[in-house]
């Protein structure tokens, strides 16, 4: 299984498949798509995290909210994940079926 | 609030300081101020962990261009011992222009050690000390490499006038012994000179490659 994300991490880059965000359109996002609260601690380390490998990258800051997009590799990486959860769901799935 | 965020390390507040204090003020009307207060210290600890990780791998990183420098100047030097002495070798003690281009090679390469450490991220500390590493290595690599065509090639290096007259002085039993006797001595000179200018070269190259962004404050 591809471990390379958290679950913030994940939650960031299927946030900004939807177009550039800044923090707290992020938060907001991601609490809408996903149910999830993130923490502006943790929002903030994992997205330093991603910039640093390259799978998101700032844009011009607007006063002092700078928004993010996800880079080609960014989109790259969270579809492999994504499809990788997708079919551990989808046979974990199955199996809970024949089990009743 | 804000003030929790001086808790992260200076180049992190630097870089994301001023949106992640913007960020605490938007939220700070929809969520609570201890869970904010618990999610910085936390996303503080955790910077702070991952910038002691950055550091181990640069680190890691000088210290392995550190030895692949030193093993290429190495193969250079075993390959001029083995032409000058060996395969083209001199009676009389001509060599003083290959010897000259060679220490300047090992100087430019220390100093190159020091540069490209600094590029990586190293601290002073690891800048100097991949100099030290890369030097020694030198050092005792080389006199590694001038036991193996003395002892392999005695009879040819034992034509040298240097030798020859070297050998009459020092009372030995035999060449071998003389030589050897004098490589123990160059051994532990070579070794220690090289690492001390391995160490001075290599603090010069990481000034010239400083880069200020690149690495944290403090080191």
């Amino acid at each position: 299984m591809d471990d390379r994300f958290s679950e913030p991490s994940v939650l960031i880059l299927a946030s900004l498949t939807g177009g550039p965000k800044h923090g707290y359109a992020l938060i907001k996002d991601i609490e809408e798509i996903a149910g999830a609260r993130l923490g502006p601690g943790t929002l903030y380390g994992a997205l330093a995290r991603l910039e640093q490998r390259g799978l998101v990258e700032a844009l011009p800051a607007q006063d002092r909210r700078r928004p993010y997009r996800i880079t080609p590799a960014g989109a790259e990486a969270v579809r492999a994940y994504l499809e990788h959860v997708q079919r551990v769901a989808a046979a974990g799935l199955k199996r809970l079926e024949a089990y009743g | 609030m804000s003030w929790l965020i001086r808790l992260y390390p200076a180049r992190w507040r630097e870089r994301y300081g001023r949106e992640l204090e913007q960020l605490v003020q938007d939220l700070r009307p929809s969520r609570s101020a201890v869970a904010i207060a618990f999610d910085l210290v936390k996303g503080a600890l955790r910077a702070h962990a991952q910038r002691e990780f950055d550091m181990q791998r640069s680190d890691w990183t000088a210290i392995r261009r550190a030895a692949l420098i030193a093993g290429t100047i190495w193969l250079g030097l075993s390959a001029e011992i083995l032409l000058s002495n060996v395969v083209f070798p001199s009676r009389t003690d001509d060599d003083a222009i290959p010897v000259l281009v060679s220490y300047l090679c090992i100087f430019a390469a220390l100093f190159l050690t020091g540069l490209l450490a600094a590029r990586a991220g190293a601290g002073r500390r690891t800048q100097v000390l991949a100099g030290v590493i890369a030097g020694s290595l030198i050092g005792a690599l080389t006199v590694a490499s001038f036991a193996v065509a003395d002892n392999v090639w005695l009879d040819i290096v034992a034509q040298q006038q240097t030798k020859i007259d070297g050998f009459a002085r020092s009372g030995a039993g035999s060449m071998r012994e003389y030589i050897n006797h004098q490589l123990i001595g160059t051994a532990v000179g070579l070794t220690v000179g090289l690492g001390v200018f391995g160490a001075a070269l290599a603090w010069a190259g990481g000034s010239v490659g400083h880069q200020p962004l690149a690495r944290e404050e403090g080191r």
